[in-house]
């Protein structure tokens, strides 16, 4: 190896005194290695800083020296003397390996229900832990620590290095349910006209019951409690914020109107390609200009280095399909089943809300210009608005005269 | 000069000084009928693929056999390498 790396060379000597001329270089301190006897003459390895040693030796021994080969490190680099650009890349290749394998490319947060990976992200970011800053700054322990006080929920918190990545893994606790403070008293009023259906009352005193009628702005529970004594006589009054459960039933109209008339888009199957980058305020598209009679159909990828390590590059597909406008008109069948559709569609909406739908009472007319769908929705709803309680005064003592 | 060359062999046994030392003796270590190494000499006589002369202090050392190489020669140890048939010391 040691060889190699200063380089030798394969020598041929012929002619003169062959003898002498080892001889001479045993008596000089040159090397010489795997002497072997060929028709040519000696042949032997020798190395390059031995080599330059010989032409004296050459001179008195009257031999003939021959460059068989050259091998080693130096001769290789003056080989490739015509590709130094090939080399600075290659060590340039390996130094920006080592820098950058010395950053932070990738942070992974696992274990997060409650606080999203962005809200997390944004934490570190404030803390000065980025994408691509050096991983020799990380102190794990006081990230760790510092997140835990942030985010109060999270009860382990762990943050470790692993190569160029930086593993955040939490757990979160269960919340506490807060308990409401001490409201001011209060009664519950009716938001809506109707009848009530059920009533589970758990503060207050009802003045309503299942069944009865009650109208918008009427009190239902009053935020008021009264203390009676032995004798059933109103001692006093307890003022509490009123709190029940109050379903109402009513009616909610619907009404919906739509041309027999429909303009469709019906897609001739012609297609087209685009593609384009955006890198910043750079935009380069390969794609014709929208024309009119098309739809187009974007898909946009943003670049990622890393899970979460998202760059300012984009590259989108596009696809413009040819349509045309076709008038068509509903039967009546179709028209009834869109009607119908669309009243399904309220409902999820209603029940989304929390409002529970308990019978259909829409008509549906069809004729040669229109479809109308109206009539009302029979509805149960959760009601119950709070309004300060008024505060009476304690009754006065009726005396015996 | 008998008397010298004795006293010389009775210094150099009393000392007990190993005696290629001493007088500069040729030492050839062979191993098998592949390998030779000859210490002590002083140059190269002759050297072709069938036969090696070397010169020392006491005379000659011939090697004979077939290919031989020199696989190092360097110093006073040159190491012998192929097919020796026979070593001559004269």
């Amino acid at each position: 190896m040691v060889n190699l790396w200063k380089g030798f060379v394969w020598i041929c000597i012929s002619g003169g005194e062959q003898e002498r001329f080892l001889n001479l270089c045993r008596a000089r301190g040159i090397i010489l290695e795997d002497l072997c006897f060929k028709d040519s003459g000696l042949c032997a390895m020798i190395s390059v800083k031995d080599f330059f040693r010989l032409s004296s030796v050459r001179r008195k021994a009257k031999v003939h020296i021959h460059i068989l080969k050259k091998q080693g490190m130096p001769f290789f680099f003056l080989r490739l003397k015509k590709r130094k650009a090939f080399f600075l890349g290659f060590f340039l290749c390996i130094s920006i390996l080592i820098f950058f394998s010395g950053r932070i490319w990738n942070i992974h947060v696992e274990g997060n229900v409650q606080n999203s990976t962005q809200q997390i992200l944004e934490f570190l970011a404030e803390q000065n832990v980025r994408h691509g800053m050096s991983s020799r700054q990380v102190d794990c322990s006081a990230l760790a620590a510092q997140i835990r006080k942030r985010f109060e929920n999270m009860i382990w918190v762990s943050v470790r290095r692993e190569g160029t990545q930086l593993l955040v893994s939490v757990k979160e606790g269960i919340p506490e349910e807060k308990q409401e403070k001490d409201q001011e008293p209060c009664s519950l009023a009716s938001g809506l006209n109707g009848e009530i259906i059920s009533m589970i009352t758990r503060a207050g005193t009802p003045l309503v019951k299942p069944g009865d009628i009650c109208e918008k702005g009427q009190i239902l529970v009053l935020g008021q409690v009264e203390l009676v004594n032995d004798s059933q006589e109103i001692t006093g009054y307890e003022y509490v914020c009123a709190d029940a459960d109050i379903y109402i039933r009513h009616e909610i109209p619907y009404y919906e109107q739509f041309s027999m008339k429909n303009k469709q888009a019906v897609y001739t199957g012609e297609r087209k390609k685009g593609f384009y980058i955006k890198a910043g305020s750079f935009f380069w598209m390969w794609a014709n200009s929208l024309n009119q009679g098309y739809s187009r159909i974007t898909e946009e990828k943003q670049v990622r280095l890393t899970e979460n390590y998202v760059l300012p590059i984009a590259f989108g597909i596009t696809r413009d399909e040819k349509y045309q406008i076709q008038t068509k008109v509903f039967t009546e069948k179709e028209a009834r089943e869109k009607a119908i559709l669309h009243m399904q569609q309220y409902e999820k909406k209603l029940l989304k809300k929390g409002i529970e739908v308990e019978e259909n009472k829409v008509k549906i007319k069809t004729d040669q210009e229109t479809c109308t769908a109206n009539g009302t929705f029979v509805v149960t709803e959760k009601t119950g608005v709070r309004v300060p309680a008024e505060k009476n005064m304690i009754p006065e003592k009726e005396t015996d005269q | 000069m008998g008397k010298r060359q004795n006293w010389k062999d009775n210094l150099v046994k009393a000392a007990g000084i190993p005696e290629d030392l001493a007088y500069g003796e040729p030492v050839v270590t062979v191993t098998g009928s592949r390998r030779a190494v000859i210490q002590n000499y002083r140059g190269i006589l002759l050297y072709t693929g069938d036969k090696l002369v070397l010169r020392t202090s006491r005379g000659t050392i011939t090697v004979c056999g077939r290919g031989l190489k020199i696989l190092s020669y360097c110093g006073d140890e040159m190491e012998v390498a192929g097919w020796i048939s026979n070593i001559h010391l004269e």
